[in-house]
């Protein structure tokens, strides 16, 4: 039993909870951009969190299942059509087998998440069936999906379902093209004058997602920063998921999913927990404004978060 | 000096030695990074030792901050481990034509001949600092001073597969086409990285590479017989 692709949409991946584990020999994590999002959509079709499913970028899918089965979709808000029915995401639906399901208008959001119940059965590369396209790890021949692609779904859920469209308790988004501006929360990367500088110039810019930004990092644009002087080339270090990197020539890099496991430029700052989902959600074109805040704050940021996250939908337990 | 400890936002831990491209301090690193990997402590991701740095990723909700935290003190006092048993390598590379397109930039840059900087770039012995940037990146040094060229001003969109480069007192070999940066003077047909095998890398950090001056066709001939074989 599968799902077979109609058509991929503009850049569509499979992703679990990413390969971690393996960054001592060069191979970086992936996973969603948006986690938080990855875990609802699981948790409306009574997967666990991290159960394998498809990540879409800007533009949808359509496909079809070979059984009878339930999709859950989240993140980016998609106008969906089922067999003819309307749905706007996030919801979570019964799919016939054989009926078409496509993907039309996008609202908000940059990816959006399509979970099937029981999960797509790939074979794992490494501990994991996350699609790195760079490295041709995971997914499908470690590559984006394509017209004609038939994943095998994992067993039936036992769990109960119901359709439902959640139209509360949702985090705000940007909206496309409307100039919004994202304010992501970030940790300082240390309390020595030169980081404080650079955090504080960070934090007095808006800066614009530049068009070659993709999974690995976003290159930040427009901000007329006072950087100080100083620390351009270091020693190659470990890298981490969040982290603003500070290259010399100013125009720093927030680094993602697919984030390479090593670098050279300092890394100022770090996004906390609760940042992630939002900034997972930006694109090329979108605004994004730093604002420094405290490990206590960012604490109690992921707690609200992740009680927002069960209150919608509880995690399910293997 | 005694190890930095700090925090790069709530997943990521840093451990910092005086950063030097130096084998004793990293052989620290590496000792450093198998004493945390022995506590086998819940909620840790990720243990990546760097060049004079090293980074735990954990899973914040998951992890006991007090005993990771307890653990990274200590590692001063990670007794300094002679691990005896490093691989060496023995990486063919043929240094000719379209397989080396910067070798008569890095002999321009050097002023020396371009037999020269093929006789200085295989006849040293390296060391595997550390493994990073793309699956099965090798970073080696040290690169002799006269030849470590550095980056090109334009990165190539475009590098592939085998390539060996010169970044200053850093060379490598690049596992995967990919974009880079580095000066490449040469290239390997031996696969420096497959998922299917355990390790999924052929060099470690700290173990011992040199490489070995082969003709085209015998990178011809190489290839065919790597196909399957490590890539």
């Amino acid at each position: 039993m599968s799902v077979e692709i109609v058509r991929p949409g503009m850049f569509t991946t499979i992703q679990d909870r990413g390969r971690w584990g393996f960054q001592r020999w060069g191979v970086p994590v992936s996973g969603p951009m948006d986690a938080w999002s990855a875990r609802l959509a699981n948790r409306l079709v009574g997967n666990p969190d991290g159960t394998t499913l498809l990540e879409v970028t800007l533009r949808g899918p359509e496909f079809s299942l070979l059984r009878d089965g339930w999709i859950g979709v989240t993140g980016a808000r998609f106008d969906v059509e089922i067999g003819g029915r309307q749905w706007r995401s996030p919801f979570v639906a019964r799919a016939l087998r054989d009926e078409l399901v496509r993907f039309g208008n996008r609202q908000d959001g940059t990816r959006a998440y399509i979970s099937f119940d029981g999960g797509l059965a790939i074979t794992p590369t490494l501990g994991s069936a996350s699609t790195h396209v760079r490295a041709g790890l995971g997914g499908v021949g470690g590559r984006a999906l394509r017209a004609g692609d038939r994943i095998s779904l994992g067993p039936f859920g036992v769990r109960r379902l119901e359709e439902r469209q959640i139209d509360s308790g949702l985090p705000a988004v940007p909206k496309p093209g409307t100039g919004d501006t994202a304010t992501l929360d970030v940790l300082a990367g240390g309390s020595d004058d030169w980081t404080t500088a650079a955090v504080s110039a960070l934090c007095e810019t808006t800066f614009v997602v530049s068009a070659d930004s993709d999974r690995m990092g976003y290159r930040l644009t427009g901000g007329q920063a006072a950087w100080p002087e100083g620390r351009s080339a270091l020693l190659s270090h470990p890298v981490a998921l969040g982290a603003v990197q500070l290259p010399a020539g100013g125009d720093p890099i927030l680094l993602m999913a697919d984030r390479q496991t090593t670098g050279g430029y300092a890394q100022i700052a770090a996004l906390t927990r609760a940042s992630r989902s939002l900034a997972g959600q930006l694109g090329p074109g979108d605004r994004i404004a730093f604002r420094s805040t405290s490990w206590s704050d960012a604490r109690e940021a992921h707690h609200r978060s992740e009680a927002a996250l069960d209150a919608l939908a509880p995690e399910v337990l293997t | 000096m005694r190890p930095r400890i700090s925090r790069l936002g709530e997943e990521t831990w840093v451990v910092e030695l005086e950063p030097s491209l130096d084998p004793q301090t990293n052989d620290r690193v590496l000792a450093m990074a198998r004493a945390i990997d022995r506590q086998k402590l819940a909620g840790v991701l990720d243990i990546v030792p760097a060049i004079a740095s090293l980074a735990v990723h954990v899973e914040a909700d998951l992890i006991d901050e007090a005993a990771l935290s307890a653990t990274l003190e200590h590692l001063a006092d990670v007794p300094f481990e002679e691990k005896a048993q490093r691989a060496s390598h023995d990486v063919p590379v043929c240094y000719e034509g379209a397989h080396a397109p910067d070798l008569h930039a890095v002999a321009h840059w050097s002023g020396c001949s371009t037999s020269e900087v093929i006789a200085r770039h295989s006849g040293i012995e390296y060391r595997v600092f550390m493994i990073g940037f793309l699956p099965g990146f090798a970073y080696l040094g040290a690169v002799d001073d006269r030849i470590a060229a550095p980056r090109r001003a334009v990165p190539r969109l475009k590098v592939p597969a085998g390539s060996v480069g010169i970044a200053g007192r850093q060379t490598g070999v690049y596992p995967l086409e990919s974009p880079g940066g580095w000066q490449i003077v040469g290239r390997t047909p031996i696969g420096m990285f497959d998922p299917r095998r355990e390790p999924p890398v052929r060099m470690q950090a700290g173990d011992r590479v040199r490489f070995v001056p082969i003709d085209p066709s015998e990178f011809a001939r190489l290839a065919a017989s790597q196909e399957e074989a490590f890539r």
